[in-house]
């Protein structure tokens, strides 16, 4: 397993995939993070003249709340990219059928390759801390439970959107239709929860439960619940047992 | 070193392989002969254990493709038909990587890697992208990851296909140095490069095998006359007569070349050596003689006897 991962991180790092799309996430977040300083700025400023409403400007829910819920769209646009080439590429340049000669099962496999773009991921996520800590400087009481929670939040998060991201690039050889499936996926569980506000019924309200959006909440109020925490860790273990079926598909399918 | 019983693949109701059955002894080079989609692919996929068969057996190296495939993957050596490499990776990272997947400890696998990059002349290269190799380079990369564990059987699914004369030379030399080494199993469709490179042959056609044995023992076989070829500078129909007199010959036909000049194929009776009678014959009667040679039967003439028996069948 450990061959496989080397091998894909010296693949990611090689080329200026993982790179650009670091950059584009860090711009676009650090966009939304200067929006969101600013608003808190103007209101810290009202809150100065009158004192009453002191309490109620918090960066913690001002500025870090919705910085974490804003990480899933980024996941969204992104993470069906950065996993595109994944499996696609090794069908399409036809090196996954020498890997399956090698002494290495499809379960080592799968792990090595989630774990290879579960580092890349994590080091694009990693880097989005200087937000945080910029915000910390400012900010006389960093709520610093938060920032933890919310980490621990969007790193469950992130291992989701990666299995569902390595499930659509085993589809197929072609890396249009691995990011078309991704983003198809993702967006499903993005949509999931809005059934629940929409509609309702036992159906509906079971359907909503499995919104990402839905089991980001706590983590970004502050609170991990062990409830989102199996429930992002089940989705994550679904797909990639999922991409392990599509691998294993070559041995039963006529 | 590979004992393959009864063999049989399908692809939904498209018959692959069928009924495949045969064995290779250790060092020895075995040729697998046969047209496009004969099956020869699917044979080799099924010894990796890349898929299994749907019905049949087959042991690699002692050990069973099926129950023990991590035994067997650690003990081939695979080179597929289309290149699959990294055109990212430089030689030497590339090989790194296979090393480590194949499990050689940490320790040995520079000098496995040193080792290899020597036998396939791959030193000059070994920094650079195999992307940017030449098509030659970049088949003797797949040889060195093939052969980078060490291997009991190597697996070559058509090794030579789109290289140029001098790089196919190369390689079958490579494969060739193997002899002995380890149990070679070769898939071609050029008949030319198994009398060249493999002891035995097996010809396997429509997924099904229809003949094993050695180049000169399957040459043998389908040997049922000789054939002299001659050129002649004379009056074509008494050249043709002369020719047609003469004891043991069992048909002529002839094709002009240029001018005067006419090639004749004489077909006589098995074993029979018909040029000692020939030359003095056509000297004699003043005509120019230019060649005169006797016509090989090739692996060629055997393979499309083979089929074309296997089709009246």
């Amino acid at each position: 397993m450990t061959a496989i991962l080397r091998k894909e991180l010296r693949g990611y790092f090689s080329s200026p995939l993982a790179y650009v799309l670091m950059a584009i996430f860090l711009f676009i977040l650090g966009f939304l993070f200067i929006n969101l300083m600013s608003y808190f700025s103007k209101l810290s400023i009202n809150a100065l003249r009158s004192p009453m409403y002191i309490d109620k400007v918090s960066a913690g829910q001002m500025v870090l709340r919705p910085l974490f819920e804003n990480f899933a769209f980024l996941f969204l646009i992104l993470i069906p990219i950065l996993t595109m080439r994944s499996l696609a590429e090794e069908k399409r340049l036809g090196s996954i059928e020498l890997l399956f000669t090698y002494p290495i099962t499809d379960f080592q496999l799968v792990l090595g390759k989630f774990f290879a773009v579960y580092i890349v991921g994590g080091i694009m996520v990693g880097l989005s801390v200087l937000y945080p800590s910029i915000l910390s400087i400012f900010v006389p009481k960093m709520e610093w439970g938060m920032v933890i929670s919310g980490y621990v939040g969007v790193f469950l998060l992130l291992a989701a959107f990666l299995s569902i991201g390595l499930w659509a690039s085993s589809l197929s050889d072609s890396m249009v239709i691995s990011v078309l499936a991704a983003f198809g996926a993702s967006l499903i569980f993005w949509i999931l929860g809005w059934l629940k506000q929409l509609y309702s019924g036992t159906v509906f309200e079971f359907l909503g439960n499995l919104g990402f959006i839905e089991h980001m909440q706590n983590f970004s109020k502050g609170i991990i619940d062990t409830t989102d925490v199996v429930f992002f860790l089940l989705v994550s273990c679904f797909f990639l047992f999922c991409t392990f079926l599509t691998l294993e598909s070559r041995k039963w399918k006529g | 070193m590979i004992s393959a019983q009864g063999l049989t693949k399908y692809f939904g109701r498209v018959r692959a392989v069928e009924d495949v059955t045969f064995e290779a002894e250790k060092g020895e080079i075995l040729g697998f002969l046969g047209p496009n989609a004969a099956g020869k692919t699917t044979t080799m996929r099924i010894l990796t254990g890349y898929f299994p068969p749907n019905s049949g057996e087959a042991k690699v190296a002692g050990y069973d493709i099926l129950s023990q495939s991590m035994e067997v993957r650690r003990r081939i050596g695979y080179l597929p038909e289309h290149l699959p490499l990294y055109p990212d990776f430089p030689v030497w990272a590339y090989l790194d990587f296979v090393a480590a997947a194949k499990g050689i400890p940490h320790g040995d696998r520079k000098k496995r890697k040193e080792e290899v990059l020597s036998a396939c002349n791959l030193k000059k290269v070994e920094k650079k992208l195999i992307g940017q190799l030449s098509r030659g380079f970049r088949q003797r990369v797949g040889l060195a990851q093939a052969i980078i564990n060490n291997p009991e059987v190597l697996i070559l699914d058509e090794p030579t296909v789109g290289l140029d004369p001098q790089q196919i030379i190369e390689i079958r030399n490579l494969i060739k140095e193997m002899q002995g080494k380890c149990t070679v199993i070769l898939s071609t469709h050029i008949l030319p490069e198994a009398k060249a490179t493999c002891q035995r042959v097996i010809i396997i056609n429509q997924g099904r095998i229809i003949a094993v044995d050695t180049p000169e023992n399957l040459t043998a076989r389908v040997k049922q006359m000789d054939v002299v070829l001659l050129e002649v500078e004379g009056p074509e129909e008494e050249v043709t007569d002369v020719l047609e007199k003469l004891d043991g010959v069992t048909g002529v036909q002839r094709s002009p070349v240029t001018g005067s000049l006419v090639a004749y194929r004489i077909e006589t009776k098995k074993g029979l050596d018909l040029r000692k009678e020939i030359a003095p014959l056509i000297v004699g009667k003043g005509w120019s003689l230019l060649e005169l040679r006797p016509q090989e039967v090739t692996l060629e003439d055997v393979f499309i006897k083979l089929v074309e028996e296997r089709g009246e069948e």
